[in-house]
């Protein structure tokens, strides 16, 4: 019986490291700048550019899976209540909810393209033409 | 003045075009169905046949960057309770001064209360919409200017904002006219909190539709109590104050509105409510209980004596009905479930009851659709 007991808690161990594992492997998110940027904004300051909050850099947004893992763990949202936050702002003019764009690589150029942007792709998409300010 | 509104809406929209500057469109919408328990007691405006045209709207709005520092924002809202006859909610012009401040020229929401901003915007927040209980002005938009800004000490974001301006309006049957509405709101966002509290005033004329009693009050040694039951240029003050705390799991909102209608039939009124909600993956669930509290003024009503004249007591017995029926404290209770089953759509059940002393506890139950387009 109590063998059996260990058997579980071992099971339990095993499976949960696996999906801890397989989490992180899904995808990691780069949170990019402009290569000549000056702002060096840490994670609390990315979320409040991308909540609009702070006008400090111009914000791109992304579709899919990437935006998903950025929205939860720099906004601390689920998509929906990033749209929800931003309709809030957005109906109100209270502001304007980040540009979506449409793939890391419209990311990528953008960011390039503007000093002042800032946005986020699938680390294996980083290449040379941006910062990298950090990864998730 | 709505005519000159559209007028100016039009030929905003005509500039921007010429001027090449891109025009964003937006919009929402709640198609809402109700049904009352009870057949003999109408609640939120349903009966116990089930409706789905008076909590339905839906709404567009236009907004262009005209550059340097001008914005252009119109908002067009279509109500099934008014024939789906759109009317303008906002249509104003904004300045930006610098990035912390910013003027807005006409028209716009009051901001009354803690939602007052996107009363509309279902899918901003858990309920169906805001209770109708708490949220009782029978308007929700001005004409006017106002004065927004907002900054950031250490952690919190603070958001100042002024407005003046008036507004016409018919409720029902009966037209109001709202002259120098002065409205002051301070809110502070705090990580997952926000406090918020605002102090309105304006002046206030309207057509009750009780004529006659006033008209009988005048003619006798009491005209102040006619005068007390009319709406004539009478003050409104009221303070609100509020908090949410939503850190996308659990959800508290409180509010409590203390206001008052100087010398006037409509008196104090001091709603208040206290809302929690949880959320469990797409679906939340949120439960809410409050008060609706009314008090007609009849300070002078109270100073005329029984007994003078038939004819007094008959006109003392009519308004002392229309006293009682604006005196009563009604609390209510909801609970209900919000579920986002698509990105941009969300589906709503609420279960209402409001307890209406004599006619007892009644309750209705709302469903809607809501989206953010």
């Amino acid at each position: 019986m109590k063998q059996r007991l260990m058997l579980n808690k071992l099971t339990l161990v095993l499976v949960t490291a696996m999906m801890t594992i397989s989490t992180s492997v899904v995808a990691d998110v780069a949170v990019v700048v402009n290569s000549s940027s000056a702002e060096m904004p840490d994670q609390s300051k990315v979320a409040q550019i991308f909540l609009g909050k702070d006008k400090s850099l111009t914000p791109f947004m992304q579709k899919g899976a990437v935006a998903e893992e950025f929205i939860d763990k720099v906004l601390s949202r689920n998509a929906s209540q990033y749209k929800a936050y931003w309709a809030k702002l957005a109906f109100t003019g209270g502001g304007r909810p980040p540009k979506e764009l449409g793939s890391d690589a419209e990311v990528l150029s953008t960011v390039s393209g503007s000093a002042d942007a800032i946005g986020f792709v699938d680390a294996a998409a980083v290449n040379d033409s941006v910062k990298v300010l950090f990864t998730l | 003045m709505k005519k000159q509104l559209i007028a100016v809406a039009v030929s905003l929209l005509g500039v921007t075009h010429s001027a090449n500057a891109e025009i964003n469109f937006s919009g929402f919408g709640s198609v809402v169905g109700g049904i009352a328990t009870d057949d003999e007691v109408t609640v939120r405006g349903y009966t116990d046949d089930i409706e789905f045209k008076q909590g339905s709207f839906f709404a567009l709005q236009a907004y262009s960057d005209l550059t340097d520092g001008l914005t252009a924002t119109v908002q067009v809202r279509a109500r099934g309770s008014d024939d789906w006859e759109p009317e303008f909610t906002w249509a104003y012009l904004s300045y930006e001064l610098d990035s912390n401040w910013r003027i807005q020229a006409g028209r716009q929401r009051i901001p009354l209360y803690l939602y007052s901003d996107y009363l509309d915007v279902s899918y901003a927040y858990h309920w169906i919409s805001p209770p109708s209980e708490v949220y009782k002005a029978p308007f929700d938009s001005i004409d006017g200017i106002a004065s927004i800004h907002n900054f950031t000490v250490g952690d919190a974001n603070l958001d100042l904002r002024l407005y003046y301006g008036q507004e016409d309006f018919e409720a029902g049957a009966n037209s109001y006219e709202i002259n120098n509405i002065i409205s002051a709101v301070a809110s502070v966002n705090y990580g997952w909190w926000t406090f918020r509290s605002s102090y309105t005033q304006f002046e206030i004329t309207g057509e009750l539709g009780l004529g006659p009693l006033v008209d009988a009050w005048s003619a006798t040694p009491f005209p102040q109590v006619g005068s007390d039951l009319d709406v004539n240029e009478d003050d409104y003050s009221g303070l609100e104050v509020g908090v949410i705390f939503d850190n996308q799991d659990w959800l508290f909102v409180a509010e409590y509105i203390p206001s008052s209608l100087d010398n006037g039939l409509i008196g104090d009124y001091t709603p208040w409510m206290v809302s929690v909600g949880k959320r469990f993956g797409s679906a939340q669930i949120h439960a809410t209980v409050g008060e609706d509290k009314v008090e007609a003024y009849d300070e002078s009503f109270k100073q005329v004596p029984l007994g003078a004249s038939a004819e007094l007591d008959a006109l003392i017995g009519a308004t002392q009905t229309v006293i009682d029926n604006n005196t009563y404290t009604r609390p209510f209770y909801s609970v209900g479930v919000r579920w986002d089953f698509h990105p941009s759509v969300a589906l709503k059940v609420e279960y209402t009851n409001v307890d209406f002393e004599g006619a007892g506890n009644q309750g209705v139950i709302q469903t809607a659709l809501v989206t953010v387009f």
